[in-house]
């Protein structure tokens, strides 16, 4: 694998955090140099730490700062617009232009290291597109001027299927499924590199439990049936399947779920 | 059985069922005779699927029958939204600046929400409106939008603007000093060197007709006063059994805490228990199985008990059909 930047998303709750974090730490473990993101939140810090894994803590505010230096060659200016009343009250209210500098910021420090992988914990799909549809949103509102450049050079990475790879997690249930599609769909639109579809935590690819099994999770084998069914209609067949991991601390989670993408995540490239 | 009041918020992390369960209140109260808006301010919009309703009617309240009960159903579209606001002009929206950032994921969202739900509530034409918000952080930002409102729409910044609009060129001593004390016109003019010229002047014309309209955002800002009255309103913080996220729920109550009141509830979604108590598994795989699922239910039922707010449990439906899924939660609410 040579991506450079990975991008994760789906509808809320369908488990980024965890499987970020996982990608995060088999990239690791492969010795490669990893940094992950969880864009604009808080990461848990605990979490990475224990687990070993590097990660970029940073605000959109102090983004838009570093950016700003570095576009006008000034380590003051950014500082200044950032404080100035009014800009800052301006940045509130626009969060599409923060969510492209923060974009920025991170396709900067890939170009600036070349040895570098990212893995960015992306917001929930709605989100995720007000985030991926910034830059085009702000180079139809600019339309010359270095930013464009920019935003080009943007667009270019997230097209280009070598650097960038970009994961859509679903749960098996019809709304989570639904949302993944449209979420596809958006990308697709903007023209980014396919996105690749995971149905995570799936009772059906678990160990049988032969006679013990329950009518509860009978039932929901039906449903999941049915979800596959609609994907291998519309997509083909379901490569990646991550199986209900039966643990409820993150650490071992993570640990069980980085065992999985060893097994059966191997991409042949 | 908890009463409609004016406002319901349903919040919570991503997908613990905010909209499914917004949806079977809707239900449930408008069998009990209510008038009822149920509007969904999340881009996802996954109310579109779940109640079948029509992109052409986005932005504006569709009616909805559902089991021999009827009521509203409004999918928030920022620009349509805007279109509400009082001196409202049609070529404003051409406005290249303005058309993109009321997008549906323009950006604009929240704040557009928060004008949504004024404007519906001084309608009067609903006993009860509810509230399906955006997931967590995005949840937060939709409650600081009054404050971000506020900050924007200071008097000085209009002055400067108004000012920029009429008369670019002739610069009174006191504007100007009011200019380089703001940093606006010093950033306009590094804007250009970035931007371009055109855009710093559809910049100024937007901020402008934004401007001319601020009494409507302002306004809207009326809604913390519902929100923080339990005569009005029903807050349902929402949780999920098979999510991992007690820290995001309790950030996201600890944001929410300055308008929160008695009639907080914490709603746990997709509880097991009632299945889980009747399987009696044999083999270890299913014994541990069994346990991990109860250990997770209990994990999620001990947080919310330490928050100190009334708690709701309402079990999974394992239904593929939205629909059967809406009619067995609306019942849930009977209790």
């Amino acid at each position: 694998m040579k991506n450079r930047f990975y991008v994760i998303s789906g509808k809320g709750g369908v488990g980024k955090t965890i499987f970020s974090l996982s990608l995060a730490l088999n990239l690791l473990s492969k010795g490669k140099k990893v940094l992950y993101n969880h864009f604009d939140q808080e990461p848990d810090e605990a979490l990475c730490k224990s687990l070993g894994i590097p990660f970029i803590k940073l605000t959109e505010e102090e983004c838009l700062k570093a950016y700003i230096n570095k576009k006008l060659k000034s380590k003051v200016i950014g500082n200044w617009v950032v404080k100035a009343p009014f800009f800052n009250s301006l940045f509130n209210i626009l969060p599409g232009l923060k969510n492209l500098v923060y974009l920025g910021y991170l396709i900067n420090r890939l170009q600036d290291d070349p040895d570098l992988i990212i893995v960015l914990d992306s917001p929930s799909s709605g989100h995720a597109l007000t985030l991926l549809e910034s830059p085009s949103n702000f180079r139809e509102i600019l339309k010359t001027g270095a930013l464009v450049k920019d935003i080009n050079e943007i667009e270019n990475l997230l097209e280009d299927s070598v650097f960038t790879k970009i994961f859509i997690l679903f749960l098996p249930s019809s709304l989570a499924f639904h949302e993944a599609v449209e979420l596809r769909e958006g990308i697709i639109n903007l023209k980014f590199v396919e996105p690749e579809m995971i149905m995570n935590s799936s009772f059906l690819k678990m160990p049988d439990l032969g006679g013990d099994t329950p009518t509860f999770l009978r039932e929901k084998f039906v449903i999941e049936n049915l979800v596959l069914n609609e994907y291998e209609e519309k997509f083909g067949s379901l490569k990646k399947i991550i199986p209900h991991i039966s643990k409820t601390d993150k650490t071992a989670l993570i640990k069980e779920l980085n065992s999985i993408l060893k097994r059966d995540f191997n991409d042949k490239r | 059985m908890i009463k409609g009041k004016p406002l319901e918020i349903f919040c919570g992390t991503g997908g613990v069922g905010k909209t499914t369960l917004a949806t079977s209140r809707a239900v449930f109260l408008a069998g009990q005779k209510q008038k009822v808006l149920l509007i969904t301010i999340d881009p996802s919009r996954r109310l579109k699927e779940i109640l079948n309703l029509s992109e052409k009617n986005a932005g504006n309240p569709e009616t909805v029958k559902f089991e021999g009960v009827s009521f509203s159903a409004e999918l928030m579209t920022p620009s349509e939204a805007f279109k509400k606001i009082k001196s409202y002009k049609q070529e404003d929206l051409k406005n290249p600046i303005l058309k993109i950032l009321t997008k549906p994921f323009g950006g604009m969202n929240e704040i557009l929400a928060l004008v949504e739900v004024d404007f519906h509530l001084k309608s009067e034409k609903f006993d009860t409106i509810i509230l399906d918000t955006p997931p967590g952080n995005h949840f937060i930002d939709f409650l600081e939008s009054s404050k971000k409102i506020k900050d924007f729409f200071k008097k000085t910044y209009l002055d400067i603007f108004l000012f920029l609009e009429s008369n670019k060129k002739n610069k009174t001593p006191k504007l100007l000093s009011l200019l380089v004390g703001s940093g606006i016109e010093k950033l306009l003019n590094l804007m250009d060197k970035i931007t371009g010229k055109s855009f710093v002047s559809k910049f100024i014309e937007s901020v402008n007709i934004v401007y001319q309209n601020r009494q409507t955002f302002l306004d809207a800002l009326e809604i913390q006063a519902f929100l923080k009255d339990p005569r009005k309103s029903n807050w349902f913080l929402i949780t999920s059994v098979d999510h991992n996220k007690m820290d995001e729920a309790s950030l996201i109550k600890q944001k929410a805490s300055p308008f929160m009141h008695k009639d907080n509830y914490f709603l746990i979604n997709k509880c097991w228990s009632s299945y889980l108590t009747s399987w009696k598994p044999s083999s270890k795989l299913a014994k541990d199985l069994k346990k991990s699922l109860k250990e997770r239910e209990s994990d999620v039922i001990d947080f919310a008990a330490k928050t100190n707010i009334n708690v709701l449990k309402f079990s999974e439906v394992f239904d593929l059909r939205t629909h059967e899924q809406i009619k067995k939660l609306s019942l849930q609410w009977e209790k």
